[in-house]
């Protein structure tokens, strides 16, 4: 009982932690900076990562240092949330530690396939360094895929990537070790969920499971569409073997779509298509995937405002957060390389 | 009390007139413009929309970027003789000036540099005090080189990637953020070294290169060094102060002259042309229209068309809420809620005079509501606030309420000896003892407002002849024959112990408007002479009215007892004042009246607060939904922007 009352007290504070979120007229106000340090002082003073950037001096903060402080806060976040009537014990919120730790991998592989294997201890991520199933210096040192796979030997990883196979030139496909890791992890998150919940809640965490597999599907199978005129093997190939709230009939009609034109069209028919209402056959590949992030947020919010469920509200919470931080990052960057706040504006998802 | 009328109005001229038109229209300071190539867009009009740089926006930019500190900044003032400058001499004299700040304002940054250097430096040095070694010996090295500086916790994991270089870093003291430490590098590695650490945002800290002198010495000599460079700041920003006083009133001036120039030019992207004439068009309220022709007597060849709006259908007429003095600040209610259309109602006086009751009511202490009034006073008089001038009402409200509860600051019998007075026993209303009274009575207000709102709906609808809504709709006159009757059924049985609900009066008040409501949108379509198209199916259509109606039912019983808070309010200010006085008592002789005012301001502000956004809540929630849809545009007439901000 007493447990039950705790997990209320995380979904209350996890809402008031969200009314605390950055609102349009901050990021009016950010985006007309003419500085990285104007901007990080704007956020110390003026927003939540205040707490995070209180030692910060923001008069010499280099960008990267930055955008590593505003994730740290985000981390932060999620471990104070955890930590809070100690609801982090549950399996079910070591999901964001095994994001991390996918999105290092997939980083790691790219700095490998790019022969810049050196640069990547610069944009790792350190601050989840001692949660982390990995020796995240080890991985860093790697210097060919074989080396990689020894450093997460003893993790679930090892298992998901072991049959990928080197190309000659050492380069390893990165879509499909994408495709592989991102199918551990929503499996993990599928079973998981089976195992530790029930009823309402359970069914309300499947849903978000469901709707963040589904656009992330129909994100990666426009790109394929629109980049590389894939066809409907090719898509099959690389796409999430999970389908949510999509018949299976209406999937192989959107892979089947000759262009992706004909895909946006057909999606604007399906029940994503219905809610994203701006949908149109010749708007930019950025407006559509802005589009896909920002139903994400208006599903999230629903859920973090209606659910009574701790897990529901910090699954929610933490990808609102998530957009969030992107935003700010695509300002930062924005504003570091002098661009216009009309065109900074276009790049983020006011939620 | 209405929305103004407002006159469509179309310009039609010679190009060359087009800055005189738009100077007329700023200068009557009542012209909405909206884009002319709005309504000349269909095929066969010529017109097309003017697109132009404008020749102003290089020398505003040039001067709202003038580097002149944080002691000045533009305002609007009469321009005076600069209108009659040349471009070419404005020009010259912001470049000048410009020039002259920027020299100060380089000296100035040069100074806070080197300040923050100092001052940082001094951080580092304080730091240092909890090390045990000898900085001399440090600068001694001929094969190493040592840097100071702290590094992110982040990036000080990530050293252990660095084993095989050649460095090592000392960390000596940890703020959370940052270690601050030192690193040692062979001279010939340096440059590598140095890389490596800036890529871990590794921010060095100058460190005076002291020889033999400790950390304690060489902050008192940075301390004086701090100060000299402070006193030479200070002069520059003195110099600079002088140049605001000598310059600043010809450079607000500039400012204004060349920010009208500018928003007025970029007032012409609003204009169609077509072969050297041009099209411009907007809205003014119909009282000005007369005034607005008149002060086109001297511009020539330029014809005005004026009709009523409302007949355009290509642009929606903007809405200015006509409001009587009373009803005026609750019209920020209103629009934060959303204006209503032109043609349709406006419900600020309902908002002010339901508002100003509502608040009375639940807030009723003569004594907290005219403090709550004075504040308003006060604050609507130093900030023009729309709030202040509603808390002065509804604090006045509070106090008459407060007179018919006979509370004043808590005290519930200060004002018998007035009512023994005008001939009263005792107070109108004792609230603890009248519980029942209080709470049918709140029903009775919600039940008044929820009809009053469903008649405004009818009223409206009726004008705009939506029959569904008007007619057949929860909101119309089916949902209010439901709703009346099953009220007046409820109360005959409660108050008198009769039962009216007969097989007729069941039949024909009360289902027959059920089924009316559960066929409206057939029969709205009929009432229009159209065909009703069935989509998804009748089984469809069966499901969703099912449980619209539904809905409907549900939702006149919560919205009903919903307005049950406005007595609930009533118990919880008598409560909250009875704590008050027991805490009063309960205290020592000398602290009572303290306690007593504490704790007039706590309810004051907590429960005032707390009524306030309450009643906000019936007016939107159970009144305004009714009715009323707010999605209106409002009417934003043309002005000179005398901020530095340029689009």
């Amino acid at each position: 009982m007493i447990n039950e009352y705790a997990k209320n007290a995380s979904v209350v504070r996890a809402r008031a932690i969200f009314g605390k979120r950055l609102k349009a007229e901050n990021y009016s106000d950010l985006v007309t900076k003419k500085t990285v340090n104007e901007a990080a002082e704007y956020l110390k003073k003026n927003t939540h990562f205040g707490e995070t950037l209180s030692n910060v001096d923001t008069a010499g903060i280099h960008r990267g240092h930055l955008e590593s402080m505003l994730r740290r806060a985000y981390f932060d976040r999620y471990v104070k949330l955890c930590q809070f009537e100690n609801i982090g014990r549950e399996p079910f919120y070591n999901y964001l530690l095994i994001r991390f730790e996918i999105d290092e991998l997939l980083k790691a592989i790219l700095y490998l396939n790019s022969r810049h294997d050196d640069d990547y201890i610069e944009s790792m991520d350190t601050y989840f360094i001692k949660q982390a199933r990995f020796d995240m210096i080890a991985l860093a040192r790697s210097r060919n895929f074989e080396d990689m796979l020894k450093v997460i030997r003893h993790t679930p990883y090892y298992d998901a990537l072991k049959k990928v196979k080197p190309e000659e030139d050492g380069t390893v496909n990165y879509t499909k070790c994408e495709v592989k890791l991102e199918t551990y992890y929503t499996k993990w998150l599928l079973t998981t969920v089976e195992k530790n919940f029930s009823g309402r809640s359970g069914e309300a965490l499947k849903k978000l499971i469901n709707v963040q597999t589904d656009l992330t599907n129909i994100m990666n199978v426009y790109r394929m569409k629109k980049f590389f005129g894939a066809d409907p093997e090719t898509i099959q190939e690389y796409i999430l073997p999970f389908r949510g709230r999509i018949s299976k009939y209406r999937q192989s009609e959107l892979f089947e779509a000759p262009t992706p034109e004909d895909f946006i069209r057909l999606l604007s028919d399906t029940i994503y298509g219905k809610q994203m209402g701006s949908l149109d056959e010749n708007m930019d590949s950025e407006q559509f995937e802005r589009d896909l992030i920002r139903l994400r947020c208006n599903l999230a919010k629903r859920s973090l405002m209606f659910s009574e469920n701790a897990a529901v509200s910090l699954y929610s919470l933490m990808y609102l957060s998530e957009v969030e931080v992107n935003n700010v990052i695509y300002i930062i960057e924005g504003i570091r390389y002098k661009k216009s706040p009309k065109y900074i504006e276009n790049l983020i998802v006011v939620h | 009390m209405s929305i103004e009328k407002m006159e469509f109005v179309a310009m039609i001229g010679l190009m060359k007139y087009l800055d005189d038109t738009l100077q007329k229209c700023l200068e009557c300071g009542n012209f909405h413009i909206e884009y002319a190539s709005k309504v000349v867009s269909e095929p066969g009009q010529h017109f097309v929309p003017l697109q132009e740089e404008n020749p102003y926006r290089s020398l505003l930019k040039k001067i709202v970027n003038i580097p002149i500190g944080d002691d000045f900044s533009f305002y609007e003032e009469e321009v005076g003789d600069v209108a009659e400058l040349s471009m070419e001499q404005i020009t010259d004299f912001v470049s000048r000036t410009s020039e002259e700040f920027r020299n100060l304002s380089i000296g100035i940054s040069e100074l806070e540099n080197k300040i923050t250097e100092r001052e940082q430096a001094l951080i580092q040095l304080k730091h240092l005090k909890g090390m045990d070694l000898d900085l001399g010996q440090l600068f001694k090295f001929s094969h190493m080189v040592v840097r100071f500086g702290k590094i992110p916790v982040e990036s000080f994991d990530k050293l252990d990637y660095y084993d095989d270089k050649t460095f090592i870093f000392v960390p000596y003291d940890d703020d959370g953020v940052y270690k601050w430490g030192l690193y040692f590098a062979p001279k010939e590695n340096v440059e590598e070294v140095d890389k490596i650490m800036k890529s871990l945002y590794f921010e060095k800290i100058w460190v005076p290169d002291f020889v033999g002198g400790t950390p304690e010495s060489e902050a008192d000599n940075l301390s004086a060094e701090l100060d000299g460079l402070k006193h030479n700041l200070n002069e520059l920003k003195e110099k600079r102060k002088e140049l605001i006083e000598l310059k600043g009133d010809m450079l607000n001036r500039m400012f204004c002259h060349i920010r009208f120039l500018h928003d007025r030019f970029s007032l012409r992207s609003y204009a169609a042309v077509f072969k050297g004439n041009f099209y411009l068009v907007g809205f003014i309220p119909k009282k000005n229209i007369q005034k607005f022709k008149e002060s086109f007597a001297k511009v020539p060849y330029v014809s005005i068309i004026a009709k009523p709006a409302g007949e355009q259908e290509e642009i929606e007429t903007p809405v200015k809420l006509k409001n009587n003095r009373f009803a005026r600040p609750f019209s920020m209610f209103v629009e934060m809620y959303g204006l209503p259309r032109y043609n349709g109602f406006n419900p600020t006086t309902l908002v002010a005079i339901t508002y100003t009751i509502m608040f009375g009511i639940m807030f009723g202490d003569l004594g907290q509501g005219l403090v709550v009034s004075l504040l308003g006073f006060l604050l609507y008089k130093k900030t023009g606030n729309a709030l202040g001038a509603i808390m002065q009402r509804i604090g006045i409200s509070s106090a008459v309420f407060g007179c018919v509860f006979g509370s004043v600051f808590g005290f519930e019998h200060v004002l018998d000896p007035v009512y023994r007075k005008i001939g009263l026993e005792h107070k109108p209303v004792e609230v603890m003892d009248n519980i029942n009274l209080i709470l049918v009575s709140a029903i009775c207000i919600g039940v008044a407002l929820i009809v009053v709102s469903i008649l405004i709906n009818i009223y409206v609808s009726l004008k705009h002849k939506d029959f569904t809504n008007a007619i057949f709709g929860n909101n119309g006159i089916a949902g209010l024959i439901t709703f009346g009757s099953l009220l007046a059924g409820l109360a005959k049985l409660l108050l008198d112990g009769q039962n009216i609900f007969t097989a007729k009066y069941v039949i024909f008040l009360i289902v027959l408007p059920i089924i009316i409501m559960f066929f409206r949108e057939p029969l709205g379509a009929a009432m229009h002479g159209e065909k009703y198209k069935l989509e998804g199916g009748i089984g469809d259509f069966i499901a969703s009215n099912f449980f619209e109606v539904f809905e409907f039912m549900l939702g006149y019983a919560t919205n009903t007892l919903s307005f049950v808070r406005i007595g609930g309010f009533v118990f919880s200010h008598a409560g909250m004042m009875s704590v008050v006085m027991l805490l009063a008592d309960m205290a020592a002789k000398g602290a009572s009246p303290i306690v007593i005012v504490l704790g007039n301001l706590f309810v004051i502000g907590m429960e005032g607060l707390i009524v306030g956004i309450q009643v906000l809540r019936l007016e939107f929630y159970e009144i305004f939904s009714r009715f009323y849809d707010g999605d209106g545009c409002a009417f934003d007439p043309v002005k000179i922007n005398y901020t530095t901000s340029i689009d």
